[in-house]
């Protein structure tokens, strides 16, 4: 209804009110609202806010290059796919989301000049110790950003900053707790032990028959054969396609010839100039004044008075008429048009005639000529011939990849026809279980693949396994070799090794505890011991980290609650050797917060510090992210 | 044209719809155009203030940073005083305890401490405030009052710091059983906690073996 009024009357004033009132509303609340782009999926949402595929892409490929560094580039594509987990850059995503969201629902701010300031003061966009705008852009955009969505990411990473800085550099420590963690750390306990060992009573032991037999019948799945497959694949992968790929001289030429800008620097050019203002507002007068002003200034130009002394007397640009009007060097789309145009169209050491910008009128002198320099075909041959495989392989991939899926899926009972189509070859492996493989069969996706009941059972073609992107496989099963359980006279020995150590492990501990009770009855530990032919040992003061002594046993000790004025505290212990050892803690000497130096406290005192204010920021985080209202849709990743 | 004729009429119509409720429907757009421009200078002062917070925030933070006490102290005391209702006021006042703790005016401390717990209404900035405040009753032997502290809330996702430092205070007045208590929660707790080794020294020390 309201659209057709307002058809019928197009043409009276009731159209021009309501093209007022329009005005008058994007005016005041702006026009950008309406105009963002909707179009991309989205993996997340933070309370109202879409954390968009390409967000998540962008992290994802930054944290593959931070872990890629770390390892060197020649990392495992497939270790690398590991390591880099998809789930947790999502979480990171959306911790960092709700923390922007916190710390602006709060009220933390950066303003424009704040944020100025900050990127002012970064030393890659300086030259010569100053801000540098032309270098900013320039690497701003190999980011491949403009520079209002990098400052878009710097204000939001300022922000989110703002709140961990002021909670991770103010955390306390008590000093009570530092001398705690003194007292503890470096702790001394003075002990006294004897070891049972295990070998003692190894050569006493007879297992017999029947108790392997029972043993063996309890237990038969630990002494199963595995499971085991061999299978049939075929394997396509990029870099396999660019190896084989013909390459083509000429292509490579004409490549080279299209992207030779690529391979070296454009020409840049040095120029000077004078500049007659124009204002803006100006009139016709003020206009043929500054141009007959400006034709004097190239008169006494051209009569051979000094152009740098000119540009210091007559130059209306501030920034450059100090220096003689030097510019310095420049390459196409830095300056206004028609002073770009003038000065790529003069020779080295001509003055232009007087040339007309947005600024007023220019005598522009051009002094120096960079020419462009390219880097010679043969310099950059292997680079070009490189990349056009990867073209080539990349063309073809997708494509092999889908005749090799229907192929396969049409024919599930071979993987010759496919075999064929491709023109490649069908590999076959070695039995692997599920578990564990060698070759191809070392990826747990292909042995998932392999043990799935549709591959196994009903022996079809697996569907397409993306090993990684680049490099798929199909595969089937060749061959299947059901679990069978080892024969009893097979595994004899080792049974019998196993009842052996158990029931010696049982007499050493019996040995032990028979020793504790004597010892608890006031039987002297010292001589106890040498009336069995063992020592009593007192290794005297042991730290926490001491290793002279078995480091189960040393932990323990410390375990241990402290002995009284009376009496010592005792125990005892089965190592994991199977050893059995009895001990007594005599004495307990704290650490001495008093002995430590000043620089081992403060940087034990820092360390506190920066772990409490983490902990603390930490809590912080998951508290917002617990009140925040988060969806994910993992399977849009 | 037929239009024409219709039109004329309503223009008609229009003119004394006008001269009768002309003045008001002006009076009302004025209203309604100087309310929108109330509010956004309001917001825009708003965010202004902000603005100015967070810069001098930043300058306390890199003076803390360089240990600059001065400079914490007197542009602080800017922030807390001009600036008390932006959120930096109460990292403000974190830094300003941290300093006071450094110089070993635990009152002082506990000052700004108190402030943040009275005037923060993010409750994830005041369990910060009130670990930090007990910390400080704590090393100034208040130990009853610190438990009370802790005791009065739910610590959420700040259980492990709460348990831990609750078990720090117990075994400093001997409770070593309610220690022993606290620190297991504290070890078992969900989510980040703090040096978990020095945690379980903590726990061993109090002894799983009894004396005898």
């Amino acid at each position: 209804m309201l659209m057709q009024a307002i058809r019928d009357r197009a043409q009276s004033w009731i159209a021009w009110v309501i093209v007022a009132l329009l005005i008058l509303v994007f005016a005041v609340w702006g026009v950008n609202a309406y105009f963002e782009p909707e179009s991309d999926v989205s993996v997340g949402r933070v309370n109202d806010v879409d954390i968009k595929l390409r967000q998540f892409q962008n992290a994802y490929n930054q944290q593959r290059a931070r872990i890629q560094g770390q390892f060197g580039s020649n990392i495992d594509p497939a270790l690398l796919e590991n390591l880099v987990s998809k789930d947790l850059v999502l979480q990171s995503l959306v911790e960092q989301e709700v923390r922007v969201q916190v710390a602006e629902d709060n009220g933390f701010s950066i303003g424009d000049a704040q944020l100025a300031s900050f990127i002012n003061q970064i030393q890659e966009f300086q030259t010569e110790g100053r801000f540098d705008r032309e270098l900013y852009e320039q690497l701003v955009s190999r980011l491949a950003m403009s520079p209002a969505q990098w400052e878009f990411e710097q204000r939001r990473a300022l922000l989110l900053n703002q709140p961990l800085l002021g909670i991770l550099n103010t955390a306390l420590v008590s000093e009570k707790n530092v001398n705690n963690i003194v007292r503890l750390r470096d702790q001394e306990r003075s002990v006294g032990y004897v070891i049972f060992p295990l070998e003692n009573y190894l050569d006493e032991i007879t297992v017999d028959d029947s108790a392997v037999q029972e043993h063996y019948d309890r237990n038969l799945e630990a002494f199963a054969n595995p499971e085991q497959v061999s299978i049939e694949y075929i394997r396509l992968a990029m870099a396999d396609l660019a190896a084989k790929v013909d390459v083509d001289e000429d292509a490579l030429l004409a490549s080279y010839e299209e992207q030779a800008e690529n391979f070296g620097t454009e020409e840049r050019r040095k120029a000077s100039h004078i500049l007659i203002q124009v204002d803006s507002d100006a009139d016709e007068a003020g206009l043929e004044e500054a141009r007959k002003k400006a034709e004097e200034v190239l008169a006494k130009a051209r009569e051979g008075e000094a152009f740098e002394e000119l540009a210091k007397t007559y130059s209306d640009d501030p920034g450059s008429a100090g220096q003689g009007g030097d510019l310095g060097f420049f390459g196409r789309g830095i300056m206004d048009k028609s002073f770009e145009d003038a000065t790529f169209a003069l020779e080295k050491g001509q003055v232009s005639e007087i040339v007309r910008s947005g600024f007023g009128f220019h005598i522009i002198k051009l002094t120096d000529i960079e020419p462009r320099k390219i880097k010679p075909f043969e310099e950059v041959r292997e680079i070009l011939e490189q990349e056009y495989r990867n073209t080539e392989a990349d063309g073809q991939f997708f494509e092999l990849v889908e005749q090799l899926e229907t192929a396969a899926f049409e024919n599930p009972d071979t993987l010759s026809v496919a075999a064929e189509v491709l023109d490649m070859e069908v590999v076959e492996s070695e039995l692997f279980s599920r578990t564990k493989g060698e070759g191809i069969a070392d990826n747990p996706k292909i042995r998932t693949a392999a043990f799935q009941s549709d591959v196994l059972e009903n022996r079809n073609n697996s569907e397409l396994i993306e090993v990684t992107t680049n490099d798929v496989v199909v595969l089937r099963v060749k061959q299947h070799k059901p679990s069978t359980t080892k024969p009893l006279e097979e595994v004899r020995e080792q049974i019998t090794e196993i009842l052996r150590k158990n029931q010696g492990k049982d007499k050493a501990k019996s040995s032990g505890e028979a020793f504790l009770a004597q010892m608890r009855e006031g039987g002297d530990p010292t001589e106890l011991a040498t009336g069995l032919d063992l020592e009593w040992k007192r290794p005297g003061f042991i730290g926490r980290n001491d290793d002279s002594i078995d480091r189960s046993l040393v932990r323990v000790v410390f375990e241990t609650a402290r002995p009284t004025e009376e009496q010592p505290s005792v125990g005892t212990f089965q190592l994991p050797s199977g050893d059995y050892a009895v001990y007594s803690v005599y004495e307990v000497r704290d650490g001495d917060p008093a002995s430590l130096s000043d620089e081992d406290k403060t940087v034990l005192k820092d360390t506190q510090i920066r772990v409490g204010g983490q902990a603390e920021f930490g809590a912080m985080i998951e508290m917002w992210k617990q009140s925040a209202d988060v969806v994910l849709f993992p399977e849009q990743l | 044209m037929e239009g024409y004729t219709t039109e004329q009429e309503q223009v008609e119509a229009l003119k004394r719809w006008w001269q009768k409720n002309g003045k008001s429907v002006l009076f009302g757009i004025v209203v309604g155009l100087l309310a929108l421009a109330g509010g956004r200078y309001w917001m825009e002062s708003q965010s202004a203030k902000q603005e100015q917070a967070s810069v001098l925030f930043e300058s306390v933070m890199s003076a803390l940073e360089e240990e600059d006490f001065q400079g914490v102290l007197e542009r602080g005391g800017t922030v807390l005083s001009q600036y008390s209702d932006t959120p930096y006021a109460s990292l403000v006042a974190f830094a300003l305890a941290r300093v006071k703790h450094e110089d070993g005016d635990l009152d002082a401390a506990q000052t700004y401490l108190r402030w943040v717990l009275t005037n923060s209404d993010d409750p994830s900035v005041t369990h910060v405030a009130r670990l930090r405040l007990a910390t400080i009753l704590w090393s100034q032997d208040q130990s009853e009052v610190a438990l009370e502290l802790l005791d009065g809330v739910d610590p959420g996702s700040f259980v492990a710091r709460y348990e831990e430092l609750r078990g720090d205070i117990l075994v400093s007045i001997g409770k070593h059983n309610e220690a022993r208590q606290a620190y297991t929660v504290a070890m078992s707790a969900p989510g980040p906690g703090g040096d978990r080794n020095i945690l379980q020294m903590k726990i061993d020390d109090l002894g799983f073996v009894d004396g005898q």
